[in-house]
């Protein structure tokens, strides 16, 4: 459902939004770091190479300086050692000083002997500056340069000083060895261009310890001369001849070892390129490492960062899905769940205020659903009163269907009586002439008193019958009445419960009071009935008064008839019917048969009065159905919401 | 008239009478039954129920104008007999107005209901003497150029409370 | 209160009207033939029985509780009762025996028991709790009070529950 997956979705998101934020942070501080320590390590081994650089500048300075210094300073103290000698043996009186001035002069001027270096030669000074000993100035005085004057402090020891020959354009360094011999107060002088010595350098000795120069233990130092032929060092991973010989360089390239840096320096002197190999491998697998902790740290973070949130806001939200799932039951229809387990915070209180709500509303529904069965069985009541009313009125106009046919014979009986009671007045008028005929006239009218007896006691009972039905019609017209009665009480009920319920029940209250005047006009019916039915009882009851008087009289007359019979029997002359008690006959039949008119008609009104009742109980029948419609609607709404039952009384 | 006047006047008369709806003012309900010969009414929220036939059980101890209990739903409601109250005279009621009163069972003996009225709030009165006469009423109402009793339950409450209280 | 908890008692049919008197209040009951008057009681206490055994004779005053009722509640019926239940003194509160020990009970000796005279149509009966219902608030006390605390409402018949002890203490008891 889409509603669920939306609140998971708030979950989700939420702990996104929560989670994005830190991760950037991290991210950005991590990656500042990475940055950082970058830059350092390239700084460190920057550093490092630049270091490594300068002792190697360093090394082959001194390993120059050192060839030089040697060769120079074993020229000039062997040349001395001589000078000594040649004293010495002077000293003994070998010869004469002169002689042995004059000897080491020749050595030291011996242009093969005392050619230092490969245009340089021996010399000798004095500490005056004098150039006693010299193969091409003699005697010139040098004090005036500078080396010259250090020279003349130094005495012994070596210098170093920028010299231009003649004819050269450049000055060019050149380098000495001082050894003094005081006696003659003489310093020999070896000395020569500094250049002429590099090839004198000790290369094993130098390579000795550029080999052993080792940069985070795979680096190493190369020293290349100027055509790049490898001086010192082992270029182990073969990838100085990406790098030209003749310049100064900082590279980094691949290797078998990975990645390396290599920076290279001509050095001034010599013109030697020192090549410093560091691996940057060592670096580069920390930084990878560091990256990928790093990384890592940051996805692991983010990740279990994500999920506490998640938890966090699940268990803070949970009431919310609870809440929500209470209030999708709600939505259909179902209003028992309540909130259970309910914070302290303001989702909790949110929750209270939903379960008040709830209960309220199931109240109310509770309420309604009361009222509706008030109702449901008010409506019942009057179905079920509308139903009696319609069979009453049903056997109503049975009955009184019987009674006209009842009354039709009644009254097809009066009619013959009528006419043969005029027959026996007639005869009873003739009878003095007609004794004989009389006789048998009576015994004619006896036995047609026989029939008038006989129709009479019918008449009688079909008068009571009357009676009966009329008492029963009365009963009828009573449960009516009480039944109208009872409509109305259960309307006026309705229509206060109706007005209890306020605005759901005005429509009813309408039918109820609709219900309500047709219980009214019912009984203003059942009135008229009534008063009809007074009537026929008043009529029924002087028809009884009249019928027995009738019969009292028929009676009489039979009695009297019987007398005569038995006295014309006897006597066969008398005749003498009273034709008074004919008359009365006559006339209590008269009155018979207009009682049974004014019945009749009374009857045949009572007829229209019931039809007209039954359409009324029809229509009654019609209202109580549309009510139950409007009722059982009203319950379905309700229905569709379930609450807690209440307990049944 | 051509359709569009028409309809212009009939729309308007159809405001006119809206307007007039709106000033029309609220319509409160009455019960109004018998008590003997006289008519008394009681606002329809006060009542719950018109029952009939519901026999009454007489109760010793309370004063004449209590006929006794009336069994309604398996509980005893106390029945009250107005006329005998006001007159010391009791009638043959034949219907019990069950009231609506909280914390309590109370009904009223009437002879019959008349009808439910709707009755404007100009023509409700509030009581405005307090004589013996009218100690027991909150006032009356206006219907059909007839005024008719408003019954005051709490009152006739209070007397039966008092009259108690002192036996 | 579950619908199983029920009350034994003594149920009195007096045809639209009946009372109910708790089983616990009246132990025992006998049939009272032989009777004989008592001096000193009141309208109702007019009646005495006397149980002689070997050691003693015990002494227990009637109080006719049917006539009183038919009086009260203003019942047409002349018959009269020969059942009479039987009531310890013990079970009795301090107000009851003493107002009875100043009056209809003064002069008796040995009286452990009071016996009271109630209809023959009586039976035992076992009444569900949740049938009885409190009086009409407007009325609760005074009934309370004067010795029917509770009803007990039935389709053609009110039903009141008796107390016993208020009822012989009560005002109407000593008229």
């Amino acid at each position: 459902m889409k509603r669920k997956k939306s609140s998971v979705g708030l979950i989700t998101s939420l702990s996104i939004w929560t989670t994005l934020p830190v991760i950037l942070v991290l991210l950005i501080m991590g990656g500042t770091t990475l940055w950082v320590l970058g830059n350092r390590v390239n700084m460190l081994v920057e550093d490092n190479a630049a270091h490594t650089m300068r002792m190697m500048e360093r090394i082959v300075k001194t390993e120059v300086d050192g060839a030089v210094k040697n060769y120079l300073r074993a020229a000039a103290e062997k040349n001395r050692d001589l000078m000594s000698f040649f004293y010495q043996e002077a000293q003994k009186g070998e010869i004469s000083e002169d002689a042995a001035y004059e000897r080491i002069r020749e050595i030291l001027l011996d242009p093969e002997y005392g050619q230092v270096g490969s245009t340089s030669y021996l010399a000798g000074v004095t500490t005056e500056g004098i150039l006693e000993i010299h193969p091409v100035s003699p005697g010139v005085d040098a004090s005036d340069f500078e080396f010259m004057q250090k020279a003349m402090e130094m005495k012994n020891g070596y210098l170093e000083y920028e010299w231009k020959n003649v004819g050269e354009e450049e000055a060019r360094l050149k380098a000495g060895y001082l050894s003094y011999f005081e006696p003659w107060d003489i310093m020999v002088w070896a000395s020569s261009y500094k250049s002429e010595f590099y090839s004198l350098i000790d290369q094993r000795s130098l390579d000795d310890q550029v080999s052993t120069i080792r940069i985070d233990e795979t680096g190493y130092v190369v020293i290349r001369n100027s055509e790049g032929k490898i001086i010192a060092g082992d270029d182990t991973l073969k990838i100085l001849n990406k790098v030209p010989a003749d310049r100064a360089a900082h590279a980094v390239v691949d290797s078998k070892i990975g990645q390396v840096r290599i920076d290279t320096k001509i050095q001034e002197e010599t013109g030697w390129q020192v090549s410093v190999v560091s691996p940057l491998s060592p670096y580069n697998r920390l930084l990878w490492m560091l990256r990928i902790i790093i990384g890592l740290s940051i996805v692991v973070s983010a990740v279990l960062l994500h999920f506490v949130i998640r938890y966090l806001l699940n268990r803070t939200l949970a009431p919310l899905k609870s809440m929500r799932g209470l209030a999708e039951r709600v939505s259909q229809g179902d209003l028992t769940g309540r909130i259970h387990n309910l914070s302290e915070d303001e989702i909790g209180e949110v929750g209270v205020i939903f379960n008040h709500i709830l209960t309220e509303f199931s109240g109310v529904l509770g309420n309604n659903k009361s009222v509706i069965q008030v109702l449901s069985e008010s409506i019942q009541n009057l179905s079920t009163s509308a139903q009696e009313i319609a069979s009453t009125s049903n056997e109503q106009a049975a009955a009184v269907k019987e009674i006209l046919s009842t009354m039709e014979d009644a009254d097809q009986v009066s009619k013959d009586n009528m006419e043969k009671i005029e027959e026996v007045a007639k005869i009873a008028n003739n009878t003095k002439e007609n004794v004989e005929q009389g006789f048998e006239l009576i015994k004619t009218s006896l036995s047609k008193m026989e029939e008038i007896r006989t129709t009479n006691s019918e008449t009688i009972v079909g008068i009571k019958t009357l009676g009966e039905r009329i008492t029963s019609i009365w009963e009828i017209v009573n449960i009516i009445n009480s039944i109208a009665d009872q409509t109305k009480i259960i309307a006026f009920n309705a229509e206060l419960e109706a007005a209890a319920a306020g605005d759901a029940g005005k429509n009813f209250q309408i039918v109820a009071g609709e219900i309500r005047r047709l219980a009214d006009s019912t009984v203003n019916s059942t009135n008229e009935i009534k008063g009809k039915i007074n009537e026929i009882q008043h009529a029924s009851d002087k028809l009884i008064v009249a019928s027995e008087e009738g019969t009292r009289r028929i009676t009489e007359g039979w009695d009297i008839s019987t007398n005569i019979r038995g006295i014309f029997e006897e006597v066969l002359n008398s005749s003498e019917i009273s034709a008074h008690s004919a008359d009365e006959i006559s006339r209590s039949t008269k009155m018979q048969v207009s009682s049974f008119e004014q019945i009749f008609t009374t009857l045949k009104q009572i007829s229209e009065s019931i039809d007209s009742f039954v359409e009324s109980t029809n229509y009654t029948n019609q209202v109580s159905d549309h009510l139950t419609e409007i009722t059982e609607s009203f319950g379905k709404e309700i229905d569709g919401y379930t609450v807690e039952e209440e307990k049944e009384e | 008239m051509n359709n569009d006047e028409i309809l212009k006047q009939i729309e308007s008369n159809d405001k006119v009478e809206k307007d007039i709806e709106v000033k029309e003012e609220l319509f409160y309900r009455y019960l109004v039954f018998w008590i003997g010969e006289q008519k008394f009414a009681l606002p329809a929220e006060e009542v719950h129920e018109i029952l009939t036939y519901n026999e009454i059980y007489f109760v010793p101890f309370v004063p004449p104008y209590i006929r006794g209990y009336a069994n309604r739903h398996g509980q005893p409601y106390t029945v009250f007999d107005l006329q005998m109250l006001f007159e010391n005279s009791g009638i043959e009621g034949s219907h019990l107005l069950i009231l609506k009163v909280p914390n309590d069972q109370i009904a009223l003996l009437i002879s019959d209901v008349d009808e439910i009225v709707k009755v404007p709030d100009s023509k409700i009165y509030s009581l405005t003497s307090q004589d013996e006469t009218s100690q027991y009423f909150s006032g009356a109402v206006n219907v059909e150029e007839t005024e008719i009793f408003v019954l005051g339950v709490s009152k006739i409450l209070e007397r039966l409370e008092s009259d108690i209280e002192r036996s | 209160m579950s619908d199983r908890d029920f009350v034994h008692v003594l149920y009195s049919d007096y045809g639209a009207t009946h009372f109910l008197i708790n089983r616990d209040q009246c132990p025992a009951s006998v049939y009272a033939a032989d009777t004989v008057p008592m001096e000193g009681g009141n309208n109702y206490f007019k009646e005495k029985l006397i149980f002689t055994s070997e050691k003693s004779s015990e002494q227990v005053p009637l109080f006719n509780l049917h006539k009183f009722l038919i009086k009260l509640f203003r019942f047409n019926s002349n018959v009269e009762s020969q059942l009479v239940i039987l009531t310890p003194l013990t079970l009795l509160s301090e107000e009851t025996l003493s107002y009875l020990k100043e009056g209809p009970l003064l002069e008796l000796e040995n009286c452990r028991r009071i016996g009271i005279r109630i209809s023959s149509e009586t039976i035992i009966k076992q009444i569900p709790l949740n049938e009885l219902q409190p009086h009409s608030r407007i009325l609760r006390s005074k009934l309370k009070k004067s010795g029917f605390p509770a009803t007990h409402p039935l389709e053609g018949s009110m039903g009141y529950l008796i107390n016993l002890d208020k009822l012989l203490a009560g005002n109407e008891g000593r008229r």
